[in-house]
Order: C-alpha cells, then sequence, then structure tokens
C-alpha cells in the first residue's frame, strides 16, 4: 500500500468515525432531553397532587368550621374539583398500583362525598355523622399531606428519580437511594384507617356489597342448569357438537359455566353460558360466531330479539333503544311494571343481521336489581311536573320512569322527551320532589340514537 | 496484481466501514418502539354505546387487540369490561384514557403495540359490547395469565373466574 492509498483509507474512516460520533452524541442529547421531559412531566403531576392534596386539607378545615350552609355548598364544590384533580394527576405518575390504590380512593371518596352532601335536596345541612366522618377525613388529609411532603423531600435530594423507576435500573443505584415505589408506599400506609363511606354517590361503598335482588328460587344442580341453558340459547339450527361444564364462578351472582361448541370443526362457534346456582337464572350467553353481511333489516332484527325474550318467557319487557354496530344490533329492554318503565332492570340482547340469530343475552342488570317493588304515589301530578321544565321544551313524548341514582337508588320520575332549537332531550322530573333529577340529550346517528 | 492488492486493502476498510454503519443505523431505527401513525378507522365503527362516545370504541378495541388478541371471543370482552370496571373504581382514573394510559398499568400500551396492529372484527365488536356494559368477570378490576410470571401481590385478589388464558379478579 502506497502512502496515498493509505491516508485516503485513514480519511475515509476518520470521516466514518466522524459521523458516528456526531450521530452518537446526538442521540445521546435527543436521550437525555427525552428523559428530562418526562422527569418534568412526572414531577409536574406530583407537585400538582401535592398542591392539590394541600387545598383539601384547608378546605376541609373551612367546611367545618363554617356556619352557613351556602358557603359549605361553595367549599364543597371546590373540594370536589380538587380532589378530583388530585386523583388524576395521581394516577399519571409511574407508580405500582398496590402503593397508590387507598390513597387514590381517598382522594376519590372525599370529593365524592363532599359533593353528594351538596346535592342534598333537605337544605344540605351537614348532619353530626357527616360532620364527624368529615373530621377523620381531614385527619386523614392531614396525615396524607404530611407524607407527601416526605416524598418531595426525597424526591428533592435526589434519592429518586420517576424516570429511573420506569426503566427499572435498580442495580445502578447509588447507596441510601430508593425506587418512587418505596417512597410511596409511607403514604399509602397512612391509608390504612379509612372510614366507610355510605352515601348517594357513584363511589360509596355500598354499591360494592350489592346483592343481586333478582335471584331467586331453589338451588339448581349444574345438570339442570345445563339443561335450562341449552334450551334458552338460539342455536338456530346449528349442530351443537360438544358440550362442557366449564366449572364455578364466584362472581356478584355465584354460577356455572357452560361451554357449547356449533359450526365446522376447523373454526367451531363457541357459545359461553353463565346460569345462576339459585333458582338456574341465565345471566348471560355469547355465540363467537362471525356475522356474514347483514341480510335483514333492523325492524326485523327488533322483532327477532322481542319475539327471542317472549319465547324465554321473560314478559313485561319493553325495547328502550337499538344501536347497530357493523352488522349486528344490539336491543336495549327495559321491565315496565304497569305504565312505569323501570330502567334499572335492564336486559340487552345482540341480534346477527344476516339471520336474526340472539348472539348474546345479558341479564346480569335486570337480575342485580328486579324484584316486586311498592313504587311511591307521586306526589306532584304530570301537569305540575311539565311546569317546572325549562319553557323553552316543547315535550313530544311524557310517561313514568323509575330511574337509577348516582348512588344507585331509585327515583321515580316523569319522563319528557322533548325539543329544544331542533335537537331532542330527556328530562326527568322527580315525581315525588319536582326536582329536574337527569338531562339526557339524544344524539341520532345512522347506527341509532346515542343518549348523551 | 502486486499494485491491486492494496486497492483491495481500501475497499474491504470502506466495504466494512459501510456495514457497520447501516448495522448501526439499522439498529438505531428497530431501537424505539415502531409507533405508526394512527390510523383513523372511526368511519368503520360508526356507532358507540350510550353515554360514550365513538372514539372510545377505537381505543378500547386497539387495547383488547394489544392485551387479547389470541383469546377467544369472550376473553376479549372481558378485558374490556375490566378496563370498564377501572372507571367505575375509586381506585382507578375515571376516563377510559385514564385507565388505559395509566403508568404499568397495561403492556401493550407501555410497549406501543396497540398502535401497531390493527384490531380485527372480533376486537371491535367485544369493545361495543363492553362499552354498553356486557361483564363476564362481574366485576373483575384485574387479569394476568397465571402461567406468566406476575407480581406476588396481585394473587391475594379474590379470584372470580377464568376465560380462557386469563384469570379475573377484584
Amino acid at each position: 500500500m502506497n502512502l496515498r492509498q493509505y491516508t485516503a483509507a485513514l480519511i475515509a474512516l476518520f470521516v466514518l468515525l466522524g459521523i458516528t460520533a456526531i450521530w452518537g452524541v446526538s442521540q445521546a442529547q435527543a436521550r437525555r432531553s427525552a428523559e428530562v421531559q418526562m422527569e418534568n412531566k412526572y414531577n409536574r403531576a406530583f407537585y400538582e397532587v401535592m398542591q392539590r392534596s394541600k387545598n383539601i386539607e384547608a378546605l376541609l378545615s373551612k367546611g367545618l368550621a363554617s356556619g352557613s350552609p351556602n358557603n359549605v355548598d361553595n367549599l364543597f364544590s371546590d373540594l370536589w374539583y380538587n380532589a378530583n384533580a388530585a386523583q388524576e394527576n395521581l394516577h399519571q405518575l409511574p407508580l405500582s398500583h398496590n402503593v397508590i390504590a387507598k390513597t387514590s380512593k381517598f382522594l376519590t371518596q372525599v370529593g365524592d362525598y363532599a359533593y353528594a352532601i351538596t346535592k342534598r335536596d333537605d337544605g344540605t345541612k351537614m348532619t353530626d355523622e357527616d360532620r364527624s366522618t368529615m373530621r377523620e377525613l381531614y385527619k386523614t388529609a392531614q396525615a396524607l399531606n404530611r407524607e407527601l411532603t416526605k416524598v418531595q423531600q426525597q424526591a428533592a435530594a435526589g434519592k429518586f428519580r420517576w424516570s429511573e423507576v420506569q426503566r427499572g435500573i435498580r442495580s445502578n443505584f447509588a447507596k441510601g437511594s430508593m425506587s418512587a415505589d418505596q417512597s410511596f408506599r409511607s403514604v399509602e400506609s397512612q391509608m390504612q384507617e379509612l372510614p366507610t363511606l355510605i352515601y348517594d354517590g357513584p363511589f360509596s361503598d355500598h354499591l360494592e356489597r350489592a346483592k343481586p335482588l333478582g335471584v331467586t328460587g331453589k338451588e339448581v344442580t349444574a345438570e339442570q342448569a345445563q339443561k335450562k341453558v341449552r334450551s334458552f340459547i338460539d342455536f338456530k339450527g346449528a349442530k351443537v357438537r360438544e358440550e362442557r361444564a366449564t366449572g364455578t364462578v364466584k362472581g356478584k351472582i355465584p354460577a356455572y359455566g357452560f361451554e357449547f361448541r356449533t359450526g365446522d370443526d376447523n373454526s367451531p362457534d363457541i357459545i359461553t353460558a353463565n346460569v345462576s346456582k339459585t333458582g338456574g337464572h341465565v345471566i348471560y350467553y355469547t355465540n363467537s360466531r362471525r356475522v356474514a353481511e347483514a341480510k335483514i333489516s333492523e325492524a326485523q332484527a327488533r322483532t327477532f330479539a322481542e319475539n327471542f325474550l317472549k319465547s324465554r318467557g321473560i314478559n313485561n319487557m319493553e325495547t328502550t333503544y337499538t344501536l347497530k354496530e357493523g352488522n349486528t344490533l344490539t336491543v336495549s329492554f327495559a321491565y315496565k311494571e304497569g305504565d312505569v318503565i323501570v330502567y334499572p332492570d335492564l336486559i340487552k340482547v345482540l341480534v346477527a343481521l344476516d339471520n336474526g340469530q340472539i348472539l348474546t343475552y345479558d341479564a346480569l342488570g335486570y337480575l342485580m336489581s328486579h324484584r316486586e317493588r311498592d313504587l311511591p304515589q307521586p306526589k306532584i301530578s304530570l301537569s305540575e311536573a311539565r311546569k317546572k321544565l325549562n319553557p323553552e321544551l316543547e315535550v313530544e313524548e311524557e310517561r313514568m320512569a323509575v330511574i337509577p341514582s348516582d348512588g344507585n337508588h331509585e327515583l321515580l320520575t316523569y319522563e319528557f322527551k322533548a325539543k329544544m332549537d331542533g335537537e331532542d332531550f330527556l328530562v326527568y322530573i322527580n315525581a315525588l320532589t319536582g326536582e329536574e333529577e337527569r338531562i339526557f340529550k339524544l344524539l341520532h346517528t345512522p347506527g341509532g340514537t346515542l343518549v348523551l | 496484481m502486486d499494485m491491486k492488492k492494496p486497492q483491495y486493502g481500501l475497499a474491504a476498510v470502506i466495504a466494512l466501514s459501510l456495514v457497520f454503519f447501516c448495522a448501526g443505523y439499522l439498529l438505531w431505527r428497530q431501537g424505539g418502539p415502531d409507533v405508526e401513525p394512527r390510523v383513523d378507522t372511526t368511519d368503520s365503527v360508526a356507532e358507540a354505546s350510550p353515554e360514550t362516545n365513538v372514539d372510545n370504541v377505537d381505543l378500547l378495541a386497539r387495547v383488547i387487540m394489544g392485551e387479547a388478541a389470541d383469546e377467544p371471543y369472550l376473553g376479549k370482552v372481558a378485558v374490556g369490561a375490566v378496563i370498564m370496571n377501572r372507571m367505575r373504581s375509586g381506585s382507578f382514573p375515571n376516563s377510559l384514557s385514564g385507565v388505559i394510559f395509566e403508568p404499568w398499568a397495561f403492556e401493550s400500551v407501555e410497549n406501543g403495540l396497540i398502535w401497531s396492529r390493527e384490531p380485527t372484527d372480533d376486537c371491535f365488536r367485544a369493545a361495543v359490547e363492553a362499552l354498553n356494559g356486557f361483564d363476564p368477570t362481574y366485576g373483575a378490576l384485574f387479569f394476568w395469565n397465571p402461567s406468566k410470571p406476575v407480581g406476588p401481590w396481585i394473587w391475594s385478589r379474590p379470584i372470580i373466574t377464568q376465560i380462557g388464558d386469563h384469570v379475573f379478579a377484584r
């Protein structure tokens, strides 16, 4: 090799090395910048949690000190907002669920509970019980803030970095360092003694312990249950090639599981079903069959769904809405007691639009809430209720309806379907108090009506 | 012949460098999760359930695809139902996107898999049924594959049922 060629080779090598070095440095910079951005994002969320949590503590204390129900309303609405913001930000931190679950629940409930108090119809007075619960929540909030401050000090002292935990490199840690999970564990330990909160809100503790009211009758054996569900499922003439019990299910309604196979061997259609041990009620079944192109109309599908329920001895059900998705139609039914539609007693059916087969039957809602109801006498008349409506609404239909409240209690209401500026609404006026309880906007799409 | 040998040497150096360079470039390309631009499939999913909106079907179908692509149909609905149940639980975020994008919550969200695969038809049907309130898990908040390693604390949860390869627990 002569000198020129040697030099040329060296230059080429150095140029390539240079390019590689520049590329490497730019990669490292990009990575560092991404890391800093992540770290900033996590710190923003953490400081947000801290600030909101301090606000919660102050608002609880102000609420306890206030003598004006109106001002308590304002403070508690503020509390609800701050608690929501704290909870939302807490879940943006890269922490394991088991170190934030109770803190998260505390934040959800403290806001939800305060909000439920402000919404009470009876003059919004806090009872003595509410006050003592609020005191306990206040103590918990104080403890939470003490612990959050410790986490913040540990973060500021460089004992952990949020994004370092995320990469899971724990072995490289310097002595005395910890993970964010470890740091947060002490926060969670302060949340062990939360009071059980029962109130009219969506996150009240009583909802988790709801009992199935519609599951009546005697215990049935697995064989009886299997026989029952075999005659219940809409096989549409398909031959059952295989059927088996899949064991028991320990859900809200103790049940037997079954599986049926139809169709050809290569791609069988699997039908899965659950039947309650008490009374042998079919809780749900669903068929995995792929639906071919739609051949029947939505109106025909609706008739298939209605006839299916009737033939299975489920009576007094009224279609409340339908929704088309792909080649299937979901048909929703609610129980009708006399002239009153009872929305909590809900059954949903999915109809295949190729042959009208009932692919899914889901009666969990119905079985959880259906019972003989002793509906109260309305205290206000239909015409009085109509006067409570916004005068701009043009009423098109009206009837009585039972609707669930946030806390899953039931409210007897007048339901008005009404129009304003060409848009449709459903308005519910409480038949006992005359309060407007709910308002839904109806959105008409090609597939059906959405309730917003 | 003698004259050509050094030129071979030069060519070899350059060729080798190019090979390394290309290999490095390819490695770099594959390094990050290959996130493809999101394909808007809302046209094919024109409908959603009441109280939810159209985009939710697409997002939920993607997570179902990411978490339960090889599961039976009911197992797909069940994964969708767990996400819906988390929304209603006080110890999880209370929005669909909050639950789905919570750090550590779903592997297929963490590694970007939900954006790289288009959900199949039965993922869409499962998403619609889950959004409609169909819950074959009776309120489960967790699911895992018992044949894969999971954190020890998760086994302390009361198991409700097994569907396909996943167990579902409160």
